[in-house]
Formats: structure tokens, sequence, C-alpha cells
């Protein structure tokens, strides 16, 4: 897996992101879903409150909640990754809720999200975009 | 010896019956809204001891043809309830269910009376053109179905599935809560079990070739 400055960034500040992607979506769809692995490496619990990109016109925190068998897609005002923990951002799970991108998104694309956190922590990942969950 | 393939058949019939409730299988009481009673096989796929005929029902496929019970006649239908504007649990079923169909639809053994429906639940957004995009990005041969909001609910209330269309300020950006699992019809349009998420392939496909052959048998003359 390739490391970029922002990712290197993310490393020094001790929120290691892995695993980040979006999963690639038919030619028409409005809405996509991001992907990421949330590293704690703090000795504080985190507090994900906003993540944003130039790549589309909206991002918002998300998770889905199965409720007596029905699937129920939250809008969530925010993520916390306990410190030393890991929160992955799964299918089913937590996402980033990505409305409406600027351009088509094909497999191998890449687009940046700007994570933000509680603490004053800002930096911004990489995101693949694939058909399936990076190995 | 001509007696032979009925007394084959009734074997395998027994044999079949023995592996089902060896093979880990329970009668258990669902404690859903429903009171059947229910054989399931670690959550993968519940599957009803009386499967429940369906009524009549009147939707439209993406190609603008009625899509109605007599649609699910002499074919295994696997139905999802979704909206295009969906992008995590949607898109997840979807693949899973393009997997689910190579397997099963695979080689010379694989079932050909197979059907894949994808049943929009956000008519107001989902056009059977979108549809139809939609569907055929995941796999050409998953049929998209949708319908009057009247006609959705009387399908859904059959299947005991639900689902909601968030009231928001925008017009063009709301949910829509839906149930997640995927309910199996048989080809006599009865509703036979319902697979739950996370869908695993192997084993549903394990136990859908079982149900096939029992209701092979089942249909016997």
């Amino acid at each position: 897996m390739s490391f970029s400055s922002a990712q290197m960034n993310a490393a020094e500040s001790k929120i290691n992101v892995s695993h980040a992607w979006v999963k690639e979506a038919p030619p028409n769809a409005e809405a996509l879903a991001g992907y990421m692995d949330l590293q704690n490496q703090t000795l504080q619990t985190q507090t994900l409150l906003r993540a944003s990109s130039a790549d589309f016109k909206s991002v918002m925190l998300h998770q889905t909640v199965t409720k007596g068998g029905m699937a129920h897609m939250n809008h969530t005002p925010l993520i916390e990754i306990k410190a030393g923990s890991t929160l992955q951002l799964t299918p089913g799970g937590y996402h980033l809720m990505l409305m409406n991108p600027k351009k088509p998104l094909r497999q191998g694309d890449q687009v940046q999200i700007t994570l933000e956190f509680q603490s004053g922590l800002v930096f911004p990942v990489i995101f693949r975009v694939s058909k399936a969950p990076p190995k | 010896m001509r007696l032979l393939p009925f007394k084959f058949s009734l074997i395998v019939a027994f044999v079949l019956v023995i592996t089902f409730l060896t093979g880990g299988f329970l009668f258990l009481f669902s404690e859903g809204d429903d009171s059947y009673p229910r054989l399931i096989p670690d959550q993968t796929m519940a599957v009803f001891v009386g499967p429940k005929p369906l009524k009549e029902f009147v939707l439209i496929d993406q190609n603008s043809d009625t899509f109605d019970l007599s649609s699910l006649k002499g074919k295994w239908s696997f139905l999802f309830f979704g909206f295009t504007h969906c992008p995590d649990i949607c898109p997840s079923t979807l693949v899973s269910l393009s997997k689910l169909r190579e397997q099963i639809t695979k080689g010379i053994n694989g079932t050909k009376n197979v059907q894949f429906v994808f049943i929009s639940v956000d008519p107001k957004r989902d056009t059977v053109i979108t549809l139809k995009q939609y569907t055929n990005y995941f796999d050409p041969s998953i049929i998209g179905v949708t319908g009057t909001e009247l006609e959705l609910r009387n399908l859904t209330q059959q299947l005991d599935a639900k689902f909601e269309v968030e009231s928001a300020p925008d017009k063009n950006s709301y949910q829509v809560y839906h149930t997640s699992a995927v309910f199996l019809i048989n080809p006599q349009g009865q509703y036979t079990a319902l697979l739950t998420p996370p869908f695993d392939i192997s084993p549903i496909s394990r136990r859908f070739t079982i149900l096939k052959k029992i209701d092979a048998i089942k249909s016997l003359p």
C-alpha cells in the first residue's frame, strides 16, 4: 500500500488511516460511500467531527444501523475512536456518505477527503476508488 | 423396475430431510411480527416449514413491462428491496446477489430457472431508466422493479418487509429506510425463505440446492 504525504502526516499525528477506499458505484449514482480504518495511537479518545472534499458536493458521517431487520442510514454527528484502538468504517456500519461526485469515479481513481477531529487535528486522506475492499 | 425411480426419490427425500435436521438446523419460532415456525440454519437462511402463497400484486420492471405474481411463477426468485440513492447496504447486497447468481447458475447442474429482483421502494426518484442503469452496473441479469407506493406496500406487507421514506425539506435529498433482508420465492409463487445479511454465498448456495431438491420432490405427481 502506497503512502501519500497526507497519510504520512496522519501517522505523525498519531491517527493512522489505512484501507481508505470509495466503493465504485454505477455511473449515474448520486451517493457513494467511503470506508477506512482509523487507528488511534494517541492516549485520548479521538472524535471525528467532519469530513469534507472538493471532489463531492457534500460529505457526511453516516452509520447504517439495522433495527428489526430494517436498515436505517443515520447521519451521525461524530465518530469516536477510543485511545489505542482501531475503528473500521466498513460496509454495513460507519461510512462517509459522499454526495454528488464532481466527476464520474471509476475503479483506480483517487479522491482526497479531509478529516477534522475535535482535538484540532485536520488532515487530508487519499481514498482509492475500488469495487471491493483493499486487501 | 418401473417403481425404482419413485423409490429412489423417496430415499433421496429421506436422506435430504435427515441431512437438513442433522446439519444443525433447528425448529424455532420466530420472534418477529409473523408467527410462522421457521427452520433456522445459523442465521443464514430461515426456511418456512409451510411456504406462504403470495397474493396478486402489480409492479413495473426496468423495461416498463408489468411485473406481477405471474412473473414469479416457474422460477425461483430472490427479492431485495432498496433504492438507488443508497450508497452502503444496497450496493453490497447487489454484489452479493450477483456472486450468488454466479454460484448457483454455473455448470450443467446449475439452476436455470432463477431470477434476482431489485425492487426500488423509492419510485419518486427511481425511474425505470435509472433502475435499469443501476442494476446493469452490478449484474445485467438482475431485474430492476418498482411501482406505486400502494402496490409496493401490498407486496412488502405480504413478506413482512418494511420501508419508510424520510420526510425531508429537500425534495431530492432524503433517506429511505428499508428491510435489509432478501426474500426467496419458490416457483409456485410462495414465500419460502428469508436471507439476512451478511450474505455468506457458499452456505446460501448449498441450502438453496437442498431446498430446490425438496421442492422438486414435493412437486412430484
